[in-house]
């Protein structure tokens, strides 16, 4: 008793979570699956997938901050949407799902989710989603659910300069979307650069 | 409609949309990725723009689903790309597509190292970003110092030191030994002094990685963390944007608390009083508000204030304020704060002197176990399981027993599972739990696992009081129209047994207990059957006088059952028709069965193994460590017989005793002896997850195949069975050690034969504790990690491990704790490098203790030599000049070796790669000879080439001449001899030189022929 309190609870829990049996442990040394090894190596808390999903469960975008092999990833895919689609309206945000947790909010037709550790922090992960929604809705002006699937890759953009290696990367608005501005003039410049280029091709050859 | 910028793709997306179904969209997306197909492969044609629209919607259908085996290489070469928008759209889309072990991502480390370290800033952002989201070891190893100079660098703007902290971050998560923690810890000092708020925010989860692993090197950082936190919870100095609803930025709030609650304790008073302040003033001025971001944020910084808090063993008046204020939480509306009080609450077990005021939550606690929403219902559940003592079991049990009949079924397993538990642990008499454990298999019958009633048996067994209440009670469930199988089972089981205490009651005589149970048997599968047909043999035994009716009545049924397909089925009936025709010896066998002796639980372990919740499994951890008063029926076997499944053996057949009639008595001593080695003895048990039913009927198939009926009385025993050969009683006899009263668990010596061949493993097990064994080889370096498990629900205290190295080894094993806690596992990381050649082995001196016992253990490493080489292939030109260049002794060695374990070429071919030797076929034009080349790597010699030559004798394959050539004589020497023993080496016996002896257990010789001493040594 001593030393479970002398321990962190955070250390303690993370221990636990990493031995689960010692008995299975050989067995997991030797085949252990690449998102077990993720969260072997991960100190502290990590985000290891971002989900968007839309009601009718088609993906509108992923994101995996730990290692899973193709077949894992559409396995989680497809468990997950069974699991969060399913969940009736005032429920609350978490959802316990294979030791982890997953946070997801509804808006409109489109459910976020992030995946987490037991013990991380709930409540400051679902407000990264809401910060993350804050964000695509500032730049878009409003932001549907076709807006993310015309432009996904501006969501994946958006999605990068918020967060990195599974962790928050900047939480101030201002500056994200100042960040991606600056990205979207500097593919404009190249796209004129190019337009005055083959017009000068062309004038040329004419 | 939004446009993406790019007409194919918009147009391709808005295809896919129109599809009706799910048929059309695979006809559209197929002829999307055959078209992509054909541009890619002659990428000549395509413009940038082309190749980056193609790329995007690769993902894009990869996002919908579907297999996208081609064109990573397109995207990954993207990254190499001169103009931004390309490099944008190779580095993005690489990051989705690939993980970090794909092979494509090696070929760009360059390039990405490229724009890392040069001076394009948004360059410099896109790799930082790909690195920190998918780079692996292998990024780690080539970019972290550069990647630490863009984050202490001051000339970098903060854009790039954010991402810089956080692709940091990503790499140590890697590999650790990427940050040098001494030269590091001033510098994140320093970094905690940023004044940009985003670079501070990613530099303290870089922190709270760093102190998780090793908080000792950042003592100085603490401080600074307390610093933090107080600007902050007073919002002075914080730009606006960086508010989230008016609060200063929550996540940097929690992540520095986070952060704190790595540290074990905080010494400096005038800081401890600062954080208590800060605390304070989050614990009290938190107020709920209509906004739910705003809430929700403020609250989150809340429940981080209170772990920390619980952490730092606060003041019983703090302690009292934060359960007051999970009370407030579990009761209210909005389902979040609800689920978190609970969670919180079962995490606030763990504080001591808490539990009572958490008990009288109770009863809101329990309407949360009817919420709608299935993640509270299971925190309720877990917090009821952990709060439950002797007080309080009973109301708790009963509620959890009422709400199964209306539960949901993903969770009735586990609440079965729980309620079994608590009613064991805190049964204030026993009857009531016989109670709860039937009324459980009669409401979720389903749900019950064999363990439970497996338990219940053991039980009524073993406390002789409870035997007429449990008969009465399970006659009175017989009574019910359609009652589980499970309730057929433990009812039989029992009435068998105990029934005849009921001879005095009306509707009890042998004959109606007989028939009413015979009743079920239509109902029921072949797994109960073998139970019927005990219960059977017992009432008829226990019929007295005898009742010639009710004798041919079942005689008729044994005798059906004398040809049915089932062979566990057809050998009871076989011989139970046997047995009942031989009216005293009947009695005898078929008599009560002996007490079981008291184990661990099965239930509690099956709990803990249950890995698929974790949730659950913490808090029946907790539940384990919080070691209640209660007079608990769970004994922990202090000695846990070797790898015995953990449920009583609920054999059937009474083994008989040593004191019984003389004319037994040799058959006695067989089949205890015999029982003896197949319980305990065995040292590999075929499955040690228990074959549960298996074990059930163990001790029945002692009494031997039907055909042997004849032989019954002469020998119950087949021969096989009953002696142990000699080999096995040399491994398994207990260590004569006095110190260790523990035996370990498999052989030590091949476990570590085992592991000089293989890089993870078990080194050694016991039944307290397991040290497994990771390693990776580099080199001369070698990095072993020895995974230290516990296996017991109690800590494991003064475990010490030292290690022995040889003069050739260069080892440094990290610090060891002297405590490891229940079911925890604990990493420590050995350093190995190797100087010189040689084949002396290091050692592992490992002691711990565990209640009284004291067991120390001396385990070899397997840090040997061949874990130093490196395969390499030869070719004809590089090999014969070396080899003739090397001429003779003492460079070159020959040695013709007798007494080989024969082995085929190929098998030995195998045996040398397993070792770490490259086979160079077709060098030697002879085909019995095998030519093979490694390097050797050590400080002394460097990389060093050898170069091995067997020739092979096919008409005697138990000898061989070898010949060995390397560039250093010491080398060639230790190799020889190293190969000559794994050539010779029968897996066993331990190696004759430098090994120090490992403690290898020797029996007294007395107990190979004598089956009565064995019996001893066992028990």
């Amino acid at each position: 008793m001593e030393v479970v309190k002398s321990m962190s609870q955070k250390t303690l829990s993370a221990s636990e979570s990493d031995i689960g049996s010692v008995v299975s442990m050989v067995d997991r040394m030797a085949g252990m699956m690449d998102c077990k090894k993720a969260l072997l190596e991960s100190g502290g808390d990590i985000i290891h997938f971002v989900l968007l999903i839309s009601r009718q469960g088609k993906v509108r975008l992923t994101k995996w901050y730990s290692p899973y092999s193709q077949k894992e990833r559409t396995k989680v895919i497809r468990e997950l949407s069974g699991v969060i689609l399913t969940r009736g309206p005032k429920l609350c945000n978490f959802v316990e799902w294979r030791g982890y947790k997953i946070i997801y909010k509804r808006y409109a037709s489109l459910y976020f989710c992030m995946c987490i550790d037991q013990d991380d922090n709930e409540l400051e992960v679902l407000e990264m989603i809401h910060h993350y929604v804050e964000i695509l809705d500032r730049y878009f002006g409003s932001v549907c659910e076709l807006d993310l699937i015309f432009n996904f890759h501006k969501a994946y953009y958006i999605l990068d300069e918020l967060l990195l290696a599974g962790e928050l990367q900047e939480s101030s608005k201002k500056t994200v979307a100042r960040l991606i501005a600056a990205q979207d003039s500097l593919v404009e410049t190249a796209k004129e650069q190019a337009t005055i280029i083959s017009n000068m091709i062309g004038q040329a050859t004419k | 409609m939004a446009l993406s910028g790019m007409r194919g793709l918009s147009v391709f997306i808005s295809d896919v949309r129109n599809c009706q179904n799910k048929e059309q969209e695979r006809l559209r997306v197929d002829k999307e990725l055959g078209n992509i197909r054909t541009r890619f492969k002659n990428e000549k044609g395509l413009t940038p723009y082309e190749k980056k629209k193609y790329v995007w919607k690769m993902l894009y259908i990869y996002m919908l689903g579907y297999d996208v085996d081609f064109g990573h290489m397109e995207a990954v070469s993207l990254i190499s790309a001169p103009k931004y928008p390309e490099k944008q759209v190779g580095y993005i889309v690489t990051s989705c597509l690939l993980n970090e072990n794909h092979d494509f991502l090696r070929l760009a480390i360059n390039t990405v190292r490229n724009d890392i370290i040069g001076r394009n800033e948004t360059f410099q952002c896109l790799a930082l970003t790909m690195v920190g989201n998918i780079g692996g070891r292998e990024f780690a190893e080539s970019l972290a110092p550069d990647v630490q100079k863009l984050l202490i660098s001051s000339s970098f703007r903060p854009l790039v030191r954010k991402k810089a902290a956080l692709c940091l971050l990503r790499l140590y998560r890697k590999n650790p030994d990427v940050v040098n923690v001494d030269g590091w810890s001033d510098r994140m000092t320093q970094l905690l002094d940023e004044r940009d708020l985003g670079v501070l925010t990613s530099s303290m989860s870089l922190l709270v990685a760093l102190v998780s692993n090793y908080h000792d090197a950042y003592w100085s950082c603490l401080p600074k963390c307390v610093k933090i936190l107080e600007r902050l919870s007073r919002n002075q100095d914080v730009p606006q944007e960086y508010t989230y609803y008016g609060i200063p930025s929550p996540w940097l709030q929690v992540k520095t608390m986070r952060a704190l609650q790595y540290f074990p304790t905080i010494e400096d008073p005038n800081t401890r009083r600062s954080l208590f302040e800060v605390l304070q003033r989050i614990l009290m001025g938190t107020d709920v508000v209509k906004n739910v971001n705003k809430n929700n944020a403020s609250h989150a910084v809340l429940f981080e204030a209170l772990a920390l808090v619980m952490h730092l063993d606060a003041e019983k008046e703090m302690m009292s304020q934060c359960v007051a204020l999970l009370g407030k939480f579990i009761a209210v509306r909005e389902p979040n704060i609800r689920y978190l009080g609970l969670e919180n609450m079962t995490r606030m077990l763990m504080v001591t002197d808490v539990q009572d005021i958490i008990k009288r939550h109770q009863a809101q606690i329990i309407t949360s176990l009817k919420d709608p929403d299935i993640s509270i219902r299971r925190r309720a559940l877990d917090l009821l399981y952990g709060m439950c003592d002797v007080s309080n079991a009973k109301d708790i049990v009963e509620e959890l027993l009422q709400y199964l009949s209306t539960a949901d079924f993903a969770m009735r397993e586990e609440l079965s599972l729980k309620a079994a538990i608590l009613a064991e642990k805190f049964a204030p008499d026993l009857s009531w739990y016989v109670d709860v454990i039937l009324q459980l298999i009669d409401k979720a019958g389903d749900f019950v696992s064999d363990d439970i009633w497996f338990r219940v048996v053991q039980f009524v067994t073993n406390n002789e009081d409870l035997q007429p209440y449990a008969a009465v009670k399970a006659r009175e469930y017989l009574d019910k129209p359609a009652i589980h199988e499970t309730m057929v089972k433990v009812s039989a089981y029992i009435l068998g047994e105990y029934g005849h205490f009921l001879a005095q009651r009306t509707g009890c005589s042998p004959k109606e207990l007989f028939s009413i149970i015979h009743e079920k048997l239509p109902t029921v599968s072949t797994s109960t059957i073998p139970i019927l047909l005990s219960t059977y043999a017992k009432i008829l035994m226990h019929s007295q006088p005898p009742d010639p009716d009710l004798q041919n009545q079942i005689w008729a049924i044994f005798s059906k059952y004398e040809s049915c397909i089932d062979i566990e089925i057809q050998q009871r009936a076989v011989e139970y028709f046997a047995l009942s025709r031989k009216g005293a010896a009947l009695m005898d066998i078929l008599a009560e069965m002996p007490k079981f002796p008291e184990r661990q639980s099965a239930l509690i372990k099956k709990a803990e193994d249950n890995e698929v919740d974790t949730a659950e499994q913490s808090a029946i951890k907790l539940r384990t460590q919080q070691q209640q008063n209660s007079n608990a029926l769970v004994v922990a076997d202090p000695q846990p017989a070797n790898g015995t499944p953990p449920v009583g053996q609920l054999g059937l057949v009474k083994v008989p005793s040593m004191t019984s009639t003389a004319d037994l008595k040799p058959v006695d001593q067989g089949l205890t002896q015999a029982n003896g080695t197949m319980t305990k003895v065995d040292p590999y048990p075929p499955d040690s997850s228990a074959d549960l039913l298996g074990d059930l009927l163990g001790p029945l198939a002692l009494e031997g195949p039907p055909s042997t009926a004849a032989q019954l009385e002469q020998n119950y025993v087949p021969g096989i069975d009953g002696v142990p050969s000699t080999a096995d009683a040399l491994a398994l006899a207990p260590v004569e050690e006095p110190a260790n009263s523990v035996q370990p668990i498999g052989n030590i010596a091949e476990r570590f034969h085992a592991l000089c061949l293989k890089d993870s493993g078990v080194l050694y097990e016991d039944p307290h504790i397991q040290i497994g064994i990771k390693a990776e080889w580099r080199a001369h370096h070698g990095r072993l990690v020895l995974f230290l498990g516990n296996k017991n629900t109690s800590p494991l205290v003064s475990v010490q491990a030292i290690i022995l190295p040889p003069s050739h080894l260069k080892m440094e094993l990290s610090l060891v704790p002297e405590t490891i806690p229940p079911r925890a596992q604990v990493q420590c990381p050995l350093e190995v490098v190797n100087l010189r050649p040689s084949r002396d082995v290091a050692v592992l001196d490992f002691s711990y203790k565990f209640g009284h016992a004291a067991v120390n253990v001396k385990l070899r490493l397997p840090a040997v030599l061949n874990k130093f080489l490196q395969p390499i292939p030869v070719s004809a030109e590089e090999f014969f000049p070396q080899w003739k260049s090397l001429s003779g002794p003492p460079l070159k060695l020959q040695e013709v070796v007798r007494g080989v374990k024969p082995l085929s070429l190929p098998e030995m071919a195998n045996f040398f790669t397993t070792l770490r030797l490259m086979v160079c076929p077709g060098l030697d034009p002879n085909q019995n000879n095998l030519v093979a080349s490694t390097t050797f790597y050590s400080e002394a010699t460097r990389a060093m080439l050898c170069l091995i030559r067997i020739e092979t004798d096919p008409a005697d394959r138990t000898q061989l001449r070898m010949t060995i050539a390397t560039g250093d004589p010491t080398l060639t020497f230790e190799l020889k001899e190293f190969l000559k023993e794994h050539l010779i080496s029968v897996p066993t016996a331990p190696r004759a030189p430098a090994p120090p002896p490992v403690s290898q257990p020797t029996p007294p010789p007395a107990t190979l022929n004598d089956p009565g001493a064995i019996l001893a040594g066992l028990l």
